[in-house]
């Protein structure tokens, strides 16, 4: 019996694609990536060569059925990637399979295609190669008639280039019509993993996505991870890890916001590892609370990051100031970072990756969104909304990071004694079951005057007061006052 | 003056697939051409590098060097007809 061998991790070094595979991709196999034309499957290829040769001292063949390498090389060029470089050290080969338009006629379909194999071989010899890309399967298909001489060959090269020892990836045209077409059938049969690639129109920008369907031997995330293409090449956003069970609500370290009367209702602060909703309405005083609640860790030597998904950063920076916060001297002292996102497409793996990205850098101890409102509009559905909050609780907690994410509700004028609470939005109501906490902050009118008023209406673990206080917003943050009494 | 007409036929290996390519080829040549044509015959298995040059994917392949434009056809030579068609030569 065959001596069951181990697979072994190739990392790519293409940005977020290994940790979504738990280290990288399967050594001496053979990957298919598919996806429609411009859903970014040569620059992915590109981008396993490049990094393979730069960051990996491991050399690679492009195998090119469709662009000439000239254009290949003009591309990535657009990265600042220079293959003209690789070529001339021989750490980078190609073998030229495009055709010209026109110049080959076919007199019949009897012929053999093992020269491709030959200048394949020739070529990995010449770059001592551990790296193989084709591109594209659809374009040989294209170039010749006969599909199943055409899909014998495909089996029998990719079993050419794993007993070469190279690993590699074969990209393939997805057809939008007619989906038993010969490509497709080949990279079910042949290969040991398939990336799908997808591009979806967004208001104003495209939508990457990215589903890796098998992946023989190797753990990975399922379900669909966003990516990008800038100009510094692709970038996949994987669902971030939560390593569950690491950290977990620590009661006995409590984490203030330096308002005495709120600390007081919150039993002593909030519990290291909540997260915790603040939800009241416009120009209730959320944001405001917010900040001081990273004002309160900054002063006693955490850092935080806020994270302005509802106001421009500037305008953020001169609400503190005007309360006293100086939070570009806290930025340049390093223990302060905004994190802002685009709310018109917005990506929620990108976001959570940017802020899991921060608080590693930082170790942040405290983390504000503002507000999970913004979100909820910014044409999210409601599930991808939950999806996502699930997420960013998840890896919050694991890390032990107090965290406050601000909500925004519609008013509640003209409240009726005890309403204030059965008024509340759905939305509230099922938020709360995301988060620890909730802290309210509305307005009610009462005999021609609007009063704030603030409760906690849960925290969990804790036994916080149950009492509706009146508020004042005053330089330096908020000011808790008297028992409201209806 | 009329140019000399040149092929280069592309085979692998010394199988009798590869000899009756270059049978049937020769005998086309013989037949339209008679002495005036140049027929080279490259067994990749010998000189892989010269795939290279012309872009081979497949074997057979004959290319018309002369007269220009360069012309190509792939697959087996049984049919005159085809082969003198697509590689463009009038006898």
């Amino acid at each position: 019996m065959e001596k069951q061998r181990k697979v072994t991790k190739m990392a790519t070094g293409i940005k977020g694609f290994d940790a979504m595979l738990e280290g990288g991709i399967p050594r001496g196999r053979m990957l298919t990536i598919t996806g429609s034309a411009g859903s970014g499957k040569t620059v992915f290829l590109n981008e396993f060569l490049y990094r393979g040769i730069t960051e990996y001292g491991e050399n690679g063949v492009f195998v090119s059925f469709e662009e000439k390498p000239s254009s290949i090389i003009e591309n990535v060029g657009n990265f600042g990637w220079d293959y003209m470089e690789l070529q001339e050290n021989e750490s980078l080969v190609f073998v030229d399979l495009s055709q010209s338009e026109g110049d080959t006629e076919e007199v019949s379909d009897d012929y053999d295609l093992y020269p491709i194999l030959l200048r394949i071989q020739q070529a990995v010899k010449k770059a001592h190669a551990e790296r193989i890309v084709l591109d594209s399967l659809s374009s040989l298909f294209t170039q010749l008639s006969n599909e199943s001489r055409v899909r014998k060959f495909i089996y029998y090269l990719t079993m050419k280039l794993k007993e070469m020892g190279l690993t590699g990836i074969i990209s393939s045209e997805q057809q939008d019509t007619g989906n038993n077409c010969a490509s497709t059938k080949v990279e079910e049969y042949v290969t040991d993993g398939v990336i799908k690639l997808q591009i979806l129109p967004g208001e104003q920008q495209l939508i990457r996505k990215m589903l890796v369907t098998k992946m023989r031997g190797v753990g990975y995330r399922s379900g669909y991870v966003q990516f990008d293409i800038n100009e510094y090449g692709l970038r996949v956003f994987p669902k971030i890890a939560a390593d569950r069970g690491t950290a977990l609500t620590d009661f006995s370290e409590r984490k203030c916001f330096g308002i005495p009367g709120l600390d007081a209702a919150l039993d002593g602060g909030i519990p290291k590892g909540h997260i915790v909703l603040i939800s009241g309405t416009t120009g209730s005083g959320k944001t405001l609370s917010s900040l001081k609640f990273l004002e309160e860790g900054i002063r006693t030597g955490e850092r935080g990051v806020f994270v302005a998904l509802e106001e421009p950063i500037e305008q953020i920076r001169k609400t503190a100031e005007a309360h006293g916060w100086d939070l570009s001297r806290h930025e340049a002292d390093g223990v302060f970072h905004f994190v802002s996102s685009n709310l018109i497409d917005l990506f929620p793996d990108k976001l959570l990756n940017e802020i899991a990205e921060i608080v590693e850098k930082t170790g942040a101890q405290r983390v504000v969104v503002d507000s999970i409102s913004s979100i909820m509009s910014a044409s999210m559905e409601s599930e991808s909304v939950r999806q996502f909050l699930l997420q960013l609780a998840a890896y919050l907690k694991s890390r032990g990071i107090t965290s406050i994410l601000s909500y925004l509700m519609s008013a509640n004028f003209g409240a009726e004694k005890g309403q204030l609470l059965s008024a509340l939005e759905t939305n509230t109501m099922r938020l709360s079951s995301v988060v620890d906490g909730v802290i309210l902050m509305q307005y009610v009118e009462r005999e021609q005057q609007v009063e704030k008023l603030l409760n906690v209406l849960k925290m969990r673990g804790c036994r916080h007061s149950r009492d509706i206080f009146h508020y004042e917003i005053v330089k330096g943050g908020i000011k808790l006052g008297e028992r409201f009494h209806p | 003056m009329k140019e000399k007409t040149k092929v280069v036929l592309y085979v692998i290996g010394k199988t009798a697939r590869s000899k009756n390519s270059i049978h049937e080829l020769q005998s086309i040549m013989e037949k339209n051409f008679q002495n005036d044509y140049e027929l080279i015959v490259v067994d990749l298995l010998v000189e892989p590098e010269l795939a290279e040059e012309d872009n081979i994917m497949v074997t057979p392949t004959v290319v018309r060097k002369a007269p220009p434009p360069v012309r190509k056809i792939i697959g087996s030579l049984s049919d005159e007809r085809s082969v003198l068609a697509g590689l463009e030569l009038v006898p």
